[in-house]
């Protein structure tokens, strides 16, 4: 489900000063579109920071215990081998395989979670159904943001007054664009 | 910037008489603590001249605004020619090849070996100076290739003469012992200890305002991201020389470790895998703290100190015998008369005119705009 309100604009100075200006009125889930990466917007609205890190060390953790523990139980436990005199367990000769897997299983651990965490495989997404949307990956700058209400009359004025408290900041337009999302169901 | 300098030839005073107490009574001792000494500080100078090297050939741009604080670094480089004079006078003392009169390892041949290193880092080291002089009197795309054709042709040199420099000067100090990555090895610890000492400059520079406000949170996370990979560089070069070696188990390799696992040289060996990889490995991953400037310059500050425990452990115990609390003295030394001469041979500018210089250069706006990507 698309956000209900869409507030274009063509200034990427603006639209950060908007979208602080927006945050500061109370408006908290707020999505933004731009172009290009845009660090100060993403500040701007709130974007949190991932959990990913901890993800990826917990995955490297895993990965650096359960390559020991093979090593240690094949080589020292289960079926003892003597290799050129030296201990059953020798730390040293372990640590390659253990460094190896840590990296194979944090990268995938990575690549897989940064896939999940961000909703992809997701071929699809109703924001691409607005008019002019594909104008955000060359000139245009979007915020959308669910309104408290969602229904009829309640958000026309909503939208009022986003475009009255807004004004200083120039956007292209401040619009419902429920009533543009209906033209692929038909 | 005359008080720093004023209180660090203090500090090489001090050291200085505790070289001289060290020396009389046991002169092949001190000599080994010199030349430890002089190897944490010509590491940590070739480290940051290779850093600024790479910063140049690969255009990095949020760098910029640190880099008078880095070239203060490689200015000390003419400095250690003098400080190698020591060395070759001690020649006797400790190389064990040393009354050889032919061959790679005599000492006609090394004293000529060694003038090339030191006259080619000395070149290069001046050479940059220039050309970021040049470039602060008129920021032009044509002054700044100068830079980038010096330290093209620079990294090569650098490499093979660090190299062959550690072979020489470290390495040849352990009789009949080899190993090929030990150039790597040096260049490892000497780029995290130029890295840490340009992040602990940036600090302070910052803090006395010397550098504008910009200069923040994202340059310092960039910087702590260097420290990590230093520390992890110089980790991974430790562990496989130690690992290759265990593993053969060859007498004339393993003698190196067995030679550091006894007394002070293996309470080194667990400093050296706590203090200068577990700890600053551990602390480094934390974002928030690559963030905070003081707790960064900090670990900085440890990081410089492991890497003068790493040449005391390279060398020291190629005596056999202890470490001893004098061993401070030429560490000291070396130290106070670097922080002197970087000091004395080149100012890093203040903030104010490094926003003029803003106005007119933009490769300095754009990295004083810089944000984590």
């Amino acid at each position: 489900m698309a956000d209900p309100v869409v507030i274009e604009f063509d200034s990427p100075e603006r639209i950060t000063l908007a979208a602080a200006h927006l945050r500061s009125m109370g408006y908290s889930e707020l999505e933004a579109y731009t172009p290009f990466p845009m660090p100060d917007l993403a500040e701007a609205i709130g974007t949190r920071r991932t959990k990913l890190p901890w993800l990826v060390l917990l995955g490297g953790a895993t990965g650096l215990s359960l390559a020991y523990l093979v090593i240690w139980w094949t080589n020292a436990f289960d079926y003892r081998l003597d290799v050129g005199g030296r201990p059953y367990d020798s730390l040293p000769a372990d640590i390659p395989i253990m460094f190896e897997s840590t990296v194979l299983l944090a990268a995938s651990t990575a690549f897989l979670s940064a896939l999940v965490l961000s909703g992809l495989p997701r071929l699809h997404h109703p924001v691409f159904e607005l008019d002019g949307f594909e104008r955000t990956t060359i000139d245009r700058f979007w915020i959308t943001l669910g309104a408290p209400t969602e229904t009829g009359e309640l958000l026309e004025g909503e939208i009022r007054f986003l475009r009255e408290e807004l004004a200083p900041f120039r956007p292209i337009a401040v619009r419902d664009a429920r009533r543009e999302r209906t033209s692929v169901l038909r | 910037m005359r008080r720093i300098a004023g209180k660090s030839l203090a500090v090489a005073a001090l050291g200085g008489a505790g070289v001289l107490a060290s020396a009389l009574a046991d002169p092949a001792h001190a000599m080994r603590a010199w030349i430890a000494a002089y190897g944490f500080g010509v590491s940590t100078a070739l480290g940051a001249l290779l850093l600024v090297m790479i910063f140049h050939v690969t255009h990095a741009a949020w760098p910029i605004v640190l880099r008078p604080q880095l070239m203060r670094i490689v200015a000390t480089l003419p400095l250690f020619a003098v400080l190698f004079v020591p060395i070759a006078f001690g020649l006797r003392l400790v190389y064990p090849w040393a009354h050889a009169s032919h061959g790679w390892n005599s000492p006609g041949f090394f004293f000529g070996r060694s003038l090339v290193y030191l006259g080619a880092w000395s070149v290069l080291a001046i050479a940059l100076a220039r050309a970021e002089s040049l470039y602060a009197r008129d920021p032009t795309p044509e002054a700044l290739l100068r830079s980038r054709r010096i330290s093209a042709g620079g990294i090569l040199v650098v490499a093979f003469t660090l190299t062959f420099a550690s072979f020489d000067w470290f390495m040849s100090l352990e009789a009949g012992w080899i190993s090929n990555m030990y150039g790597l090895y040096v260049f490892a610890g000497g780029l995290s200890s130029a890295i840490a000492l340009l992040t602990f400059l940036t600090w302070r520079a910052r803090r006395r305002g010397d550098l504008p406000e910009s200069v923040g949170a994202p340059h310092f996370l960039a910087l702590g991201r260097l420290m990590l990979m230093a520390v992890i560089l110089w980790a991974y070069l430790a562990f496989f020389q130690l690992m290759l070696m265990w593993i053969a188990d060859l007498p004339h390799e393993v003698s190196f470790y067995v030679a550091r696992s006894r007394g002070s040289a293996g309470v080194m060996s667990a400093l050296l895998f706590y203090g200068h990889f577990a700890l600053p490995f551990v602390a480094l991953l934390s974002r928030p703290l690559k963030e905070r400037k003081t707790a960064l310059a900090m670990i900085a500050a440890w990081m410089i100190v492991m890497n003068a425990v790493d040449f005391a452990w390279l060398v020291l115990p190629t005596g056999g015998d202890h470490v001893r609390l004098l061993d401070v003295s030429p560490f000291l030394v070396v130290s106070g008369l670097a922080v002197a001469f970087g000091a004395q041979r080149s100012s890093a500018p203040t903030s104010e005119a490094v926003l003029d210089r803003a106005s007119v250069d933009p490769a300095l706006a754009e990295s004083l705009r810089y944000r984590t990507p």
